[in-house]
């Protein structure tokens, strides 16, 4: 009888993958690093343990009894390599059966140009950054199948579908109108669909004879940054007429630091009281729609005029949300990558079971329950700035 | 009057931190005692901010030497703590919410009523000059009658305090519309009065739910108004309310000191409405409250009575609550009773 621990079980992965097991009855120990982050599992009233990632004691005590081990666990530098260094001290000590590890592309760096990676591509993170990191852990894991670990590596690109931060980011950007197209938005945009994923770490707990390398797991077929882009402006219901910047244009914007835009007041802050409106009008835009301001407050009740007099203490024009573009996102095009699954297809049978229109259907209606889109209170509240 | 406010505080978890700094900045009042089972997290607390005060895991150790106590427990011990303390004849500032349940919140206003002491619930956003002052405005009309509002707070996790109990649901009385939601009920109420209906969508499947979304009419004392509240410990959710009156939208984001602003229907402007006066600490605003209410200078800004209110009104919601997916069933079909989806 198999029993699976989920460390980092309160993630975005952890919880998909926890969520599909306990609605297959299949015994799973959620293993957590703080409540803080765990509502999305609390909320089925099941056990939650917790885990220290970093005290080798508390990682053996976390999966002890356990036959087959996922690690989601996500975390800074020293806690993913101290935590992978004590997970697999663990593994071995209660001879765990098998190890999925999530690993991430961002092992490889910012490839660019490369269009389509395999998983035998040399690795080449920035020292100490996070892809830096993830390529330690895989490294340790190798060592340990070395050892007679029985071990699978996944290795993703962005995470679409519900709960996804990565279409989240996006959707923001788009929000605030800092999103931007490289080239017309024709470059790949790699994801796989945490359904996908989830279904890949179900594999990967059952493959016969892993070898322990890395294995891309991605959605069947690449969507491009421009579809993306407009189908989740679909999703917003706004248009999705974003700003294109030639790749030459993108390469210097994401190698300087962005300056935000000019003086682009969209907001006017105004005051009733008149020494204010002498300084508001030498800026020539406050001072063009002056008239109609002043004109507005007069016609409030003289109550709230004298309120506005006594109570108001400075003004304040706001800048345009949409100053600067969203930098990562830029840069994320300029990467030119995708990631083929055939590995992944012959190691682990995986079948993407998601297609990417039903991936972002799914995360359309987790869009309409979560964030209520589509709802008369949604339009009321994103005019809150 | 010269003496200082004798307090001490029983609980030394997270948000035990803001009451000693409340208490610090005050001077008025006295941090002398601090209490929590975990005597650790007692000594780390006064260890932390440099402080010497009586130090126990026992609070009978503490009600001597005290005037008045913080409880900041979880919401299922407020009830034995805060009756040991109004039998010894010592006021209480209860964390919000008074109780898990309405039972122990009623018995805790009766025991204080009874002692003559004061009990007052530490719902610390009443002492934002931007709450207090939308209260004004939304309550006088300034901005023409008010016709519907939506109000949100979202984010991914957060706040996990060193119990763990947030996601212990016979602790908390519920999930994220207690612990994150309380807030806003209760000042919703201040503002609007008792709803005359109430609906809850949420996603519990048994534990404390993570997202809800509350929809209300209020339909008393000549108010025909609508409103919805959002909340979610899964997804972040620019928090604040927007008011629509008569004569625009009203936006107020959920920040100490954010300005209030006004857009007129048809207008292409927007009013600012900043104040003289900025908010500088509310937990030492509500400590001096408090401190004040028992030297019997005033009555405190939230009562224990008061506080019952978004109790009463949380346990309402949970008795008519539905999936939170019937939320999108509903706008979906343009059925939704109280007209807050299209």
């Amino acid at each position: 009888m198999s029993k699976i621990a989920v460390l980092g079980a309160s993630g975005f992965v952890g919880s998909t993958l926890v969520e599909e097991l306990i609605a297959e009855d299949v015994d799973v120990r959620c293993l957590i690093h703080s409540s803080g982050n765990a509502w999305r599992l609390a909320r089925h009233g099941i056990e939650l343990k917790m885990v220290d990632l970093m005290n080798r004691q508390s990682v053996r005590e976390a999966i002890s009894g356990c036959t087959h081990v996922v690690n989601c666990a996500r975390g800074k530098s020293q806690t993913l390599l101290k935590g992978m260094s004590n997970l697999l001290y663990a593994c071995e000590k209660e001879k765990t059966q098998r190890l999925v590890h999530i690993s991430s592309v961002a092992v490889y760096g910012n490839q660019s140009d490369s269009t389509l990676v395999s998983e035998d591509q040399p690795a080449s993170p920035v020292k100490d950054s996070y892809g830096w990191s993830k390529l330690q852990q895989d490294q340790m894991i190798a060592r340990a199948v070395k050892s007679g670990l029985s071990a699978v590596v996944l290795c993703p690109p962005n995470i679409s579908g519900p709960y996804s931060l990565f279409l989240d980011e996006i959707c923001k950007a788009i929000q605030s109108r800092s999103f931007a197209w490289v080239d017309g938005g024709r470059f790949p945009c790699p994801l796989v669909d945490v359904g996908n994923l989830v279904h890949a770490i179900k594999l990967g707990l059952k493959a016969e004879d892993p070898d322990g390398r890395r294995v891309f797991i991605s959605d069947e077929k690449s969507a491009c940054w421009k579809q993306v882009g407009e189908s989740l402006s679909r999703i917003l219901g706004v248009e999705s007429n974003f700003q294109s910047l030639t790749i030459e244009e993108a390469k210097e914007y994401t190698q300087t630091q962005p300056l935000p835009a000019g003086s682009v007041k969209k907001t006017v802050a105004h005051l009733v009281s008149s020494n204010v409106r002498a300084s508001l009008r030498q800026d020539p835009y406050i001072g063009a729609v002056e008239k109609t301001v002043v004109g507005f407050a007069k016609r409030l009740p003289e109550g709230i005029q004298e309120r506005l007099r006594d109570d108001v203490r400075k003004v304040k024009s706001r800048r345009n949300q949409g100053d600067g573009l969203a930098l990562r996102l830029v840069a994320q095009q300029l990467r030119n990558t995708t990631y083929s699954a055939d590995r992944a297809k012959a190691i682990l049978g995986y079948h993407p079971i998601h297609g990417y229109e039903e991936s972002m259907r799914r995360f359309e209606h987790f869009a309409k329950l979560h964030f209520g889109l589509g709802s008369k209170s949604y339009a009321m509240l994103t005019k809150l700035g | 009057m010269n003496e200082k406010f004798k307090i001490g505080i029983i609980g030394c978890g997270k948000i035990s931190g803001r009451h000693v700094e409340g208490c610090l900045l005050s001077p008025n009042v006295e941090l002398t005692g601090l209490v929590d089972p975990v005597l650790e997290r007692a000594d780390a607390l006064a260890r932390g901010y440099g402080i010497t005060p009586r130090v126990s895991d026992n609070l009978a150790d503490l009600i001597d030497h005290v005037d008045g106590v913080v409880i900041a427990a979880p919401n299922n011990l407020h009830r034995p703590l805060a009756l040991q303390c109004a039998e010894s004849g010592t006021h209480v500032l209860i964390e919000k919410p008074i109780a898990g349940t309405s039972a122990d919140g009623l018995a805790i206003c009766e025991a204080h009523e009874r002692a003559g002491t004061i009990c007052t619930v530490g719902f610390v956003t009443r002492f934002r000059d931007n709450n207090r002052n939308m209260r004004e405005l939304i309550q006088n009309q300034y901005f023409g009658e008010t016709i519907e509002f939506a109000y949100q707070f979202g984010s991914r996790g957060g706040w996990a305090p060193l119990s763990a109990y947030n996601l212990d649901k016979s602790a908390t009385g519920g999930g994220v519309l207690v612990v994150t939601g309380s807030h806003f009920l209760d000042r919703m109420l201040h503002w609007f009065g008792d709803p005359s209906e109430q609906t809850l969508f949420d996603d519990s499947l048994g534990g404390p739910e993570a997202n809800a979304l509350a929809t209300f009419r209020f339909a008393n004392h000549g108010l025909n108004v609508c409103g919805s509240a959002r909340f979610s410990k899964t997804v972040a959710l620019p928090a604040g309310i927007v008011v629509k009156t008569e004569q625009g939208m009203v936006f107020l984001a959920d920040a100490p000191n954010a300005p209030i602003r006004f857009r007129p229907h048809n207008e292409s402007i927007e009013l600012h409405v900043s104040l003289e006066t900025e908010t500088e600490n509310v937990f030492q605003a509500q400590i001096e409250d408090f401190a004040a209410a028992c030297r019997g200078e005033h009555a405190p800004a939230v009562s224990g009575r008061e506080g019952l209110r978004s109790v009463l009104l949380t346990e309402k919601l949970y008795q008519k609550r539905f999936p939170l997916a019937d939320s999108v069933k509903r706008a979906s079909l343009h059925t939704i009773e109280d007209g807050v989806h299209e």
